[in-house]
């Protein structure tokens, strides 16, 4: 089905919407991940996006691009709308705890961290384009292997390769 | 739909150990905690190349994870492939 029949479909009550969107949760929870980090607002916010999509199916253009880039459009937004106001609200003790991990690291420990991953960031930087589209593409913005390899124009199988061997590249830098 | 070729000399990875790679890559993607030696179970014939790098995807899941949760408001795939949607078009 064209997406622009779907959203038709959902608009006209012919398709349910919940049920449509089921198909979905779980991408837009990893782009979410992705996005805002582990917590348990995760939930929340993919509610949230669904909402919002909902609430402007009227708006989706499908000349402009696919539904799926509409809602991760859509999931960005809810994602840095969350971000900002996380970063004004004053941090509970429990929130501070729970990000900065079971145990406070010391300089020595932080110092280690920063410089792996100034290490890291300079590997990724070196790596050939095609084994960093499908390593970023799916341990950063949280594609599926089907979707790796249709940006890439290639098959599942060569998405996987180009990614393990990112990661092999990778080993050295961590 | 084309098979990409590549010019480095690093020997490709089998059919099965992608498999392998691909599920457990799924499951920490999916913010699991999965058990490395099950998945090498499933591929008996592969040597020590696939334990490294199941090894090292953990790893790197790991730092990432960490990364991310003290710099929630940084879009780490941005920073690390700005090209990525230029390469889209």
């Amino acid at each position: 089905m064209r997406d622009s029949d779907l959203v038709g479909r959902i608009r006209s009550g012919e398709t349910d919407y919940v049920v449509v969107m089921d198909d979905f949760r779980q991408q837009v929870h990893r782009w979410l991940y992705a996005m805002v980090g582990p917590g348990s607002d995760l939930e929340e916010l993919t509610e949230c996006v669904f909402i919002r999509a909902y609430s402007r199916l009227g708006r989706f253009d499908p000349t402009k691009g696919s539904f799926v880039t509409w809602l991760h459009t859509i999931t960005h937004n809810v994602a840095v709308s969350f971000l900002r106001q996380r970063n004004h609200a004053p941090a509970s003790l429990d929130a501070m705890t729970e990000e900065q991990g079971p145990t406070c690291a010391g300089p020595a420990e932080l110092y280690e961290a920063k410089v792996r991953w100034e290490k890291l960031q300079q590997a990724i930087g070196r790596l050939d384009p095609l084994k960093r589209h499908a390593f970023v593409g799916h341990h950063l913005r949280g594609l599926t292997w089907e979707q790796v390899a249709a940006e890439m124009h290639c098959c599942e199988h060569s998405a996987r390769n180009w990614s393990a061997l990112a990661t092999e590249e990778l080993r050295a830098a961590l | 739909m084309i098979t990409l070729c590549k010019a480095a000399s690093v020997p490709d990875f089998t059919e099965e150990e992608l498999a392998v790679y691909g599920d457990l890559s799924d499951t920490l993607r999916d913010c699991k905690h999965p058990d490395i030696e099950k998945y090498l179970k499933r591929a008996p014939g592969a040597g020590a190349r696939l334990r490294r790098l199941l090894e090292t995807e953990v790893r790197l899941f790991d730092e990432l994870a960490r990364v991310r949760a003290e710099h929630p408001g940084v879009d780490l795939a941005r920073l690390l492939d700005p090209d990525w949607r230029s390469r889209k078009k």
